[in-house]
């Protein structure tokens, strides 16, 4: 098996709103793949079609290239938005009714709630609990079938720092078990530090699939601009050919250029131009600063 | 299959709601079954103080029959059809829940089939009508053997009312079923189906029965209200008095009626379920 989840042509529409188009891709299995994209991008919907809960308005997904045993349930472990339990129970029977709907033999209860830090915690209701603990009790279940595919997303929505860290730490664990994951985010530090695959998303329609690194193959990187007249600075390069894309940051211009075009190649234009920069600075460019040009 | 009652099992015991509620059902209700006979007819003492003797009227209804076999099965039946309303809004709590909580998206996300999570609401649906109906009929059975002479009469005559009144329930807790899975919220399921069952029906019902038309039968919880007719006109002796004679026993055509809607409710209920995004 070379692939764990292919998608072919998925599309979902709400009457005349296309929240995603034909989205095909395919996450290769070992891989930890992100999915990105700003808020309304599709990234929920493509997942809650994955898992079952939206129902496609068109194209398909094929799990484990069609292998049906053993059942895909016990497979995978997915966790959707904000974490949902029964609040009345504890952690520990919130996890019996994960393990009865997964059909699972020997579920591995106090593993899992140690793998996330609360097996001092099990025995107390659902409802008593933290964000961040609730977020973990929800990874705890997710990892309870012990499974080869993990679809986790925005895993750190609402947590404080510490507990950023903690679920992005137990993440790194997962993936160095050699667990397949596939993670939605709009948090591209947390990408960058997990991924090995990319797929970017805006208004349901895919951008870019492929490496993180290849986001940058088109351009070489970003230079940093300021000169005495920022006017005549930026209405200059707004029509440089060497240009891959213009921002405004502060008191500076932020410049990405096209692959090949090197720094002294703009200073030679804007001297030509008569524009004499006050401030050159080149800087490789952030998996943000790529996302954000992309998306733009 | 058994791992789908035994989900529903582990969702409904550990809630104290429905332990508290079940138990205020079944202890009003036995109560009730229980102490209704002490309770007099017109409401007076049962002997006026000169112990003259008791007139017809003055008298309690464990006097007038209310135990005693065969009838006591269609008495106590009728009596506790007013009860359903509880078991079908504990049910209609249990299925909001699963909405309110989002647990039903959770269900599904971690493997369960659509079906299967219908399935294991519908085991609830039959855990508490079992219960319910269970506890009824082991009331009526206990008062039965403690107010009749065996020798003379059959204690499973009339027990017939017993399956009219678990088909009574049924179609009352699928309404409530489909209701809930169409609102998704309990508080507003419960006011619909009060106010469709004790109002809005009983008008429209009214309404086609004044103009002659037999339509009223086909109402959505007609059928219900004429499983169980009431039994008081007969233990009263007022059949008697005005020569009319309440029917003995159960009428299968509303016992089938009754089925098809509670079936066509739960067919309903699926498909809200399967058509709709979670």
């Amino acid at each position: 098996m070379k692939n764990v989840l292919t998608t072919h042509n998925l599309s979902k529409r709400y009457g005349s709103f296309t929240a995603l188009k034909d989205l095909s891709i395919a996450i290769p299995k070992g891989s930890v793949y992100g999915l990105l994209g700003p808020n309304g991008s599709g990234k929920t919907t493509t997942l809650g079609m994955l898992l079952g809960i939206l129902n496609p308005s068109g194209g398909s997904f094929t799990w484990f290239e069609g292998e049906t045993s053993p059942p895909i349930k016990q497979r995978t472990g997915a966790l959707l938005e904000t974490p949902n339990f029964y609040p009345y129970l504890s952690a520990r029977k919130n996890l019996d009714i994960v393990a009865t709907i997964k059909e699972l033999k020997k579920p591995d209860y106090e593993g899992v709630l140690k793998t996330v830090n609360l097996l001092d915690r099990q025995n107390d209701k659902f409802k008593t609990f933290s964000l961040g603990m609730k977020q973990r009790l929800a990874i705890a279940s997710a990892l309870l079938c012990d499974p080869e595919f993990l679809v986790l997303d925005e895993p750190t929505n609402g947590l404080d720092p510490e507990g950023i860290a903690e679920v992005r730490n137990i993440i790194l664990n997962i993936a160095n078990r050699g667990i397949t994951v596939l993670m939605a985010s709009h948090i591209l530090v947390e990408v960058e530090k997990l991924c090995t695959h990319v797929a970017v998303l805006k208004k349901g329609q895919l951008l870019y699939e492929g490496s993180p690194d290849g986001l940058n193959a088109n351009q070489e990187g970003m230079l940093k601009l300021q000169a005495a007249n920022m006017q005549s600075l930026e209405k200059a390069l707004a029509t440089y050919p060497g240009k891959s894309t213009l921002r405004k940051e502060g008191n500076y211009l932020m410049l990405n250029l096209n692959k090949g075009v090197k720094p002294e190649e703009v200073n030679q234009y804007l001297t030509n131009q008569g524009i004499y920069l006050s401030h050159l600075d080149l800087r490789k460019t952030t998996l943000e600063e790529q996302f954000l040009s992309l998306v733009k | 299959m058994t791992s789908l009652v035994k989900l529903e099992w582990l969702k409904l015991k550990g809630n104290r709601f429905f332990w508290i509620g079940l138990g205020l059902f079944l202890t009003l209700m036995v109560l009730l079954l229980v102490y209704f006979g002490d309770i007099n007819v017109f409401g007076q003492s049962s002997k006026n103080e000169e112990g003259a003797e008791a007139n017809m009227l003055e008298r309690s209804f464990g006097e007038a029959g209310l135990y005693n076999l065969p009838h006591i099965w269609q008495n106590l039946a009728y009596l506790a059809g007013f009860f359903k309303f509880i078991p079908a809004f504990i049910l209609i709590f249990f299925v909001a829940n699963e909405f309110q909580y989002r647990t039903l998206r959770q269900n599904i996300i971690d493997g369960l089939s659509e079906w299967q999570f219908f399935l294991s609401k519908f085991f609830g649906l039959l855990i508490i009508l079992g219960i319910s109906i269970g506890a009824i009929g082991l009331t009526i059975v206990i008062l039965a053997l403690q107010n009749n002479d065996l020798s003379e009469v059959s204690l499973w005559a009339s027990s017939e009312y017993l399956l009219a009144l678990f088909v009574e329930y049924l179609l009352y807790m699928s309404f409530c079923f489909f209701i809930v899975f169409l609102v998704k919220r309990s508080a507003i399921s419960i006011i619909i189906v009060l106010l469709y069952y004790l109002l809005i029906e009983q008008i429209a019902i009214g309404l086609l029965k004044a103009n002659g038309l037999g339509l009223w039968e086909y109402l959505p919880m007609s059928p219900g209200r004429e499983l169980i007719l009431q039994p008081f006109t007969r233990m009263l002796d007022i059949d008697m008095l005005t020569g009319r004679a309440s029917p003995v026993a159960v009428e299968m055509k509303y016992v089938w009626l009754s089925t098809l809607y509670s079936l066509i409710y739960l067919v309903g209920s699926w498909l809200l379920l399967k058509k709709r995004d979670l």
